[in-house]
């Protein structure tokens, strides 16, 4: 059919060549109808209002929260920094742990409850991701929470043999890396769920269960300084930034990532385009294991808490924009459904649109919004 | 197949404010509970025994088993191999050991040798420390250090490591140095900072068996032109 003998409401993408509602992007495949642009690099896919390069946290942890819905996550998560300074620079051990250990994992349970995520099962998919990385979390922190800071102190008083340095830093980052995984595989292995970012936040979750046990446990030795910390306050605060901002988020994205290509491969995708790359397992995984290794070692080696957080925070904006990269390629990858829908109302932009793979008015990917209400309905199968 | 202009409500959940003030409460209540087991965790650790910071004792050196000798600067001193094992690195003026403690952690020694060059030897101990392990903080002086029976200077730091991967852990180091015949010797032990055992006070806090081990292995030192142990 030709787009002269289409109605006036309907047009044919350059991209994929299907008939289209006559949007700003093709409800199909995504791409941006006013250019021609698959790639569409102007709008993410889960919050098109901004740039991919953009460094929105909110929107690359939490990548099903509706524009409207993401204020209180940055109030909360802005309230959480300033919570964190404070306490860091006044000292105080107990305050400083607590807040370190729950302010990001309690956002995203509230996350999760909001976007619905977890469908008809949130015991099952809480508890087989963070549940279960807590508690695998625990003795883990108890084993070997020792060995990485006799490293780091060998190393800053006589120094340390290369076998220590290797398997204390790289080892048992990369060993962490793997049990944050078991949460999202155990889901994996259910076989319910086939969405991308799906595999993304069960394994954000499951890695956020981790990071909550293992700061608790590696962190309540500075309770019996007492009240208040004896550490330098500058030290401190940092220490207590890196923990409960920094750890969390480079954990909770690169085991993300993992999960996202992992579900990638569960059906059938679009075929791959110059980007194909981001998207496959083998690319994410080489990914984090350079993550981990570098950061290991960083953990070791670097006996200034300065400049091991200024690495951190290096290394945490790389792989934001990373992730933003790969989950906006793995949702245009995993969009094969061209099948039109009914109008429903966009989570994203509130307009009423058919229901397709994309928005036609904003181009949000529908598999990127909340299962809430309608929103479990017709979300492009595969 | 239309794209309507007109902006509409989206489900979404109810009581959502609820959610909100639970986790709030969530995080208070652990702030509250973790605030309660420091204090507690302070009290526990409070002196309640002798708490005036006594001079080291002054003893004979132990029986030891092994010997070693520096041979550009003729000291030499002797240590209980059962103990620590070998020196994990040795050269021609300094000896080290490493060895596993049973409560955790490792606990490092090092004597070393230099020549002294006018200086004294609470120079000795403030260079090595500014040097080498700037990140600890002096906490107080050793009064009456000595090495080989000869008087010296001596202090006691304190460090905390808080990495981002890895256990949260304190250290106490003890530095002394002396000086004889223009020959200075220093010893640095460390370990991971352990509580005053009751009546066993335990002032450096690095541990009662390897703080007696330093104690006795620095009373073996032997300056150059004296008569090795």
């Amino acid at each position: 059919m030709s787009e002269q003998s289409l109605p006036p409401t309907e047009k044919i993408c350059p991209v994929c060549g299907q008939d289209v509602p006559a949007g700003e992007y093709c409800g199909a495949c995504g791409a941006y109808l006013r250019t021609g642009s698959a790639a569409r690099s102007h709008a993410f896919a889960a919050h098109p209002e901004e740039h991919l390069f953009h460094p929105g946290i909110i929107s690359t942890l939490f990548p099903h929260l509706p524009r409207r819905h993401a204020a209180p996550f940055r109030l909360a998560l802005l309230a959480g920094v300033v919570v964190l300074v404070v306490f860091g620079l006044l000292g105080l051990t107990g305050a400083g742990i607590a807040t370190a250990a729950l302010v990001v994992p309690l956002l995203y349970l509230i996350y999760l409850y909001e976007v619905d995520v977890y469908e008809d099962e949130p015991l099952i998919v809480i508890g087989s991701t963070f549940i279960l990385g807590l508690l695998i979390g625990i003795p883990w922190a108890l084993y070997t929470g020792h060995f990485s800071t006799d490293t780091l102190v060998a190393n800053a008083t006589f120094g340390a043999p290369l076998w220590k340095i290797l398997a204390y830093g790289p080892g048992l980052s990369l060993a962490a890396q793997a049990l944050m995984l078991v949460g999202c595989l155990v889901i994996y292995a259910r076989k319910r769920y086939d969405e991308v970012l799906d595999g993304f936040v069960f394994g954000a979750a499951g890695a956020l269960g981790f990071t909550l046990a293992v700061t608790v446990v590696e962190l309540w030795p500075q309770l019996s300084q007492g009240v208040r910390s004896g550490a330098p306050t500058v030290d401190n605060t940092l220490a207590i930034l890196g923990r409960g901002l920094l750890l969390p988020f480079i954990a909770a994205t690169a085991t993300g990532l993992i999960g996202g290509a992992l579900w990638l491969r569960r059906g059938k995708t679009r075929p791959a385009t110059a980007f194909g790359w981001t998207t496959r397992i083998d690319s994410v995984v080489l990914l984090v294991i350079c993550l981990w290794v570098g950061l290991g070692l960083v953990n070791v080696l670097v006996t200034s808490i300065v400049v091991t957080v200024c690495i951190y925070a290096a290394v945490a904006m790389v792989l934001l924009l990373a992730a933003r990269v790969a989950l906006h390629h793995m949702l245009l990858a995993e969009a094969v459904d061209t099948r039109v829908g009914p109008d429903t109302v966009c989570f994203h932009c509130h307009h009423s649109v058919p229901r397709m793979a994309f928005c036609p008015h904003c181009g949000v990917a529908t598999r990127a919004t909340p299962k809430t209400g309608h929103g479990r309905l017709e979300r492009a199968y595969r | 197949m239309s794209v309507a202009a007109a902006t509409l409500p989206v489900p979404q959940k109810a009581h959502r404010h609820h959610i909100w003030l639970t986790a709030g409460g969530v995080l208070v209540a652990f702030i509250v509970l973790l605030n309660i087991l420091a204090a507690l965790g302070q009290s526990a650790n409070k002196c309640v025994h002798s708490c005036r910071i006594p001079p080291p004792p002054v003893s004979s050196p132990a029986a030891a088993s092994s010997r070693f000798h520096s041979s550009g600067l003729g000291f030499t001193l002797s240590y209980d191999k059962s103990v620590t094992g070998s020196p994990s690195n040795q050269t021609g003026s300094s000896v080290a050991w490493q060895w596993p403690l049973k409560s955790g952690g490792y606990f490092d020694a090092q004597f070393q040798g230099s020549r002294a060059r006018g200086t004294s030897p609470l120079q000795l101990v403030n260079a090595l420390h500014g040097r080498s392990f700037s990140q600890f903080q002096p906490i107080y002086p050793v009064a009456g250090a000595e090495i080989g029976y000869v008087l010296g200077a001596g202090e006691v730091y304190e460090g905390q490591w808080t990495p981002l991967q890895g256990q949260s852990q304190t250290e106490r180091m003890v530095i002394m140095a002396a000086i004889k015949g223009g020959v200075g010797v220093t010893l640095v032990c460390e370990g991971p900072k352990t509580a005053d055992n009751g009546s066993h006070p335990n002032p450096a806090q690095i541990g009662v068996g390897a703080d007696q081990w330093c104690d006795q292995t620095l009373n073996t030192v032997t300056w150059p032109g004296e008569k090795p142990l």
